[in-house]
């Protein structure tokens, strides 16, 4: 029986990235990361689908500039089946901003548990402050990035292991950066802006089961809708940018809590059923709209009603941008 | 006093005038831009009419209000980051939220005043927040005609003989310097900085880390390489209060979400292997703030009768102090327990007295090897022998009298607090603030 597996060259990636930022290269980790990137690839606990973080560093020390709150679960030698361990106790309740910390040392012991690096809503997450950011501490990032998707970072280089054989390669973040762009793009913003924009949807899309968001000028919307039905308009708009820019000023507990109150409420927006409207000025303007896809793509088109509902919105004057995550993690922007 | 030349970043200014021996002298040396000629002969009539409080105390106002619109030409946020004052925005009035000490503190930090001026207001302030409290009433003192002389004489000396325009002064040469330019290792302006003692480090890690929160574009980078520059050069003659700012801007960039401002003070503190400087909780935020409120009280009118309370509420924080904030919580309460010429507040004193001997041995070892050179406040509070044998009988009562190993010239001033030898332990205080400002 000719069997095909991918085994071999994700266990040599890994290999490669292991040695090249100073880890020890042995069966049970090179075998022990392999079983984390399988296990996060198609993670769910209770039913539910959930994408817990995992960052490998070389010691405590590594943990300090990402800000972090950590729950050590254990610290000690490396025993038999310890990085299926790790994910047995640790990815369950790596939920909210929790994730999942490996510390390595060079005595080869290990440290590992839960790492929380949001210390506010706007706080940078942990992927740019472990990796995105300056400083070449050796960190090992792993997350999900799409069905069966898994990415192993590192401040120089990225690799996606598949799972699939799916031919849409998935990266949400450059699909996600692009949406973000147009939705401040009427807006003279701080970099700040982005990153929080960035974060919540991000945390949104994780949460959902596929989602489509719409851009348009303020003005437009009124004309976008005319081409839409059912749907709820907020009044007033979410006005994010607004929202962080009292809490720059007045620092109260009460723009805090306002934050976190209302991007709880776009997270769950964005995760309704319909089209999630924003404005170029990162407003949320109304959720829960349907388009009629009916004319589209003549037969050309393959897929379910949300991809069909994505072509729709290309032929709608008015809208600037569109965003598309289908169930399976594929994502697409226009 | 002489400012050495060779490690002078800016220039405060130097006063030839004599001190005036008769109110109208120094009336005459009032600039016009400071106060019109109503104002002055108001000051002279009352001064003539014998009403030496109220004619000093319109004079040090004036004086104070002049000093506090200087620096307010700086940006009311700029002055709240280098006292590390989160209260203090870029709304903030000054004049409502900064306190005379504070103001005399900056404006000697920026140059506007040099250290005798600055010394001088800080003894005026004193006097007269004794002679204004109900404590020198009840005794039946007041301001005499002497003081009341010294006290406005010093005032138009240092400040109201002046027109200061914040645009001209050095120091904003300087701070230009820092935020419009890449500083590289070689430049006249690294060689200074490499040599600049304390006093002005902690002014320019001010200005850069202002800038890192505050601007955006050019200044910021600007800012953010320069600091990456000097850090490794300058780290280890910083003080510990001035790590932690680095660690706590860090810190807020971070949950603020600033990436780009984040990362330079990232890399910045990787050099240095400083992140142990980063606050790990807000929890220390809380103990600065009550530290800082004890310490305007106790410079500020009717402080015997105010520090009781504050001293209380810092108190009720808990006694494990966090070690971000152990730098302005010890300072407060030995500036309380030292208390200044006049005395002590004797309802605080017991309450500091309590929470300064709950402090570990390690903790006071720490204090007077690596923090006490730097604590200008505390180095203030030398001034009189009851002030310094305050502190060497909480020393003595609470057995810290063995402390060993504490580098020179530190030692000294712990051996001759001990020793009673309080002529010695002024005098090292002295040189001590003096080796902080690069006065030889």
């Amino acid at each position: 029986m000719k069997v095909i597996s991918n085994r071999d060259a994700a266990l040599h990636e890994i290999e490669n990235i292991l040695k090249g930022n100073g880890y020890p290269v042995n069966k049970t980790m090179i075998e022990g990361v392999a079983d984390i990137v399988n296990k996060i690839a198609d993670y769910h606990e209770e039913g539910a689908k959930l994408y817990p973080e995992v960052i490998i560093l070389h010691d405590d020390y590594s943990l300090k500039p990402l800000q972090a709150r950590t729950e050590i679960i254990y610290k000690g030698e490396i025993r038999e089946n310890e990085f299926s361990k790790v994910m047995k106790l640790c990815a369950p309740l790596a939920v909210g901003n929790w994730n999942i910390f490996i510390v390595l040392s060079e005595d080869k012991s290990i440290s590992y548990g839960l790492v929380s690096v949001e210390r506010k809503e706007t706080s940078l997450d942990l992927v740019t402050q472990a990796i995105d950011m300056g400083g070449d501490d050796g960190i090992i990032y792993i997350r999900n990035v799409g069905s069966k998707n898994v990415e192993l970072r590192t401040k120089r280089e990225s690799c996606v292991i598949s799972l699939t054989l799916e031919m849409d390669m998935v990266f949400q973040d450059s699909n996600l950066q692009k949406l973000v762009e147009v939705m401040l793009k009427d807006l003279e913003h701080e970099e700040v802006l982005d990153n929080f924009i960035v974060k919540t949807i991000k945390e949104a899309l994780n949460a959902g089961h596929g989602n489509l968001i719409a851009v348009c000028k303020r003005e437009n919307f009124e004309l976008c809708l005319t081409k839409m039905t059912g749907g709820a308009k907020l009044t007033p708009a979410i006005d994010i940018p607004g929202l962080l820019a009292e809490d720059k000023v007045i620092r109260s507990n009460e723009t805090s809590v306002a934050i976190k109150s209302n991007m709880a409420l776009v997270r769950s927006v964005i995760n309704h059923d319909g089209i999630t409207f924003f404005s170029t000025r990162g407003e949320l303007l109304g959720y829960h709209y349907i388009v009629d896809n009916s004319k589209v793509g003549d037969g050309n088109v393959v897929g379910g009603s949300r991809t069909k509902a994505f072509e729709a919105l290309k032929t709608i004057e008015g809208i600037e941008g569109r965003f598309f995550k289908s169930q399976d993690g594929v994502t697409k922007y226009c | 006093m002489k400012i050495m030349a060779d490690i002078q970043l800016w220039q405060a200014p130097t006063h030839e005038v004599q001190n005036f021996k008769e109110i109208t002298e120094a009336i005459q040396k009032i600039d016009d831009s400071n106060l019109t000629d109503g104002q002055k002969r108001q000051i002279a009539n009352a001064f003539n009419a014998e009403a030496y409080d109220m004619a000093t105390e319109y004079a040090w106002k004036k004086s104070m209000v002049k000093l506090k619109e200087t620096l307010g030409g700086l940006g009311a946020d700029f002055i709240g980051d280098m006292l590390d004052r989160k209260d203090i925005d870029e709304f903030s009035v000054l004049e409502n939220v900064l306190s005379d000490s504070d103001a005399i503190k900056i404006a000697e930090q920026i140059g506007v005043l040099n250290p005798e001026g600055a010394m001088l207001l800080r003894h005026a302030k004193e006097q007269l927040t004794y002679y204004f409290s109900s404590e020198a009433t009840q005794k039946g003192q007041f301001l005499d005609m002497p003081h009341a002389l010294s006290i406005i004489s010093d005032c138009v000396k240092h400040v109201l003989s002046f027109r200061i325009v914040t645009t001209d002064i050095p120091f904003m040469k300087f701070k230009r310097l820092l935020l419009e330019n890449d500083i590289k290792k070689g430049d006249v302006i690294f060689s200074k900085i490499e040599v600049a003692p304390m006093f002005y480090l902690r002014t320019i890690c001010s200005i850069l880390l202002s800038a890192i929160r505050k601007e955006n574009g050019a200044h910021l980078e600007h800012a953010a390489a320069n600091l990456n520059t000097i850090i490794e050069s300058i780290w280890k003659r910083i003080a510990e209060e001035d790590r932690w700012n680095i660690g706590n801007t860090y810190k807020d960039m971070v949950a603020n979400g600033n990436e780009k401002a984040a990362n330079g003070v990232k890399m910045a503190l990787t050099k240095v292997r400083g992140f142990d400087y980063v606050p790990e909780t807000v929890r220390s935020d809380t103990f600065n703030d009550y530290a800082q409120k004890l310490l305007d009280i106790h410079y500020d009118f009717n402080n015997f009768y105010n520090e009781p309370s504050a001293a209380k509420a810092l108190a009720s924080l808990g006694s494990i102090i966090p070690k971000e904030a152990f730098a302005k919580c010890i300072r407060a309460y030995l500036c309380v327990l030292m208390g200044n010429y006049y005395g002590v507040s004797n309802a605080a004193v017991p309450i500091v007295e309590d929470e300064l001997s709950k402090i570990a041995k390690e903790r006071w070892h720490f204090y007077f090897s690596q923090m006490i050179m730097s604590d200008e406040d505390v180095l203030y509070h030398f001034q009189t022998d009851s002030q310094i044998d305050r502190l060497r009988t909480f020393l003595c009562r609470h057995g810290l009298t063995d402390l060993t190993d504490i580098p020179y010239p530190n030692n000294k001033l712990y051996e001759s607090i001990l020793n009673s030898d309080f002529g010695k332990a002024k005098r090292i205080a002295q040189k001590l603030n003096n080796i902080l400002r690069g006065i030889d």
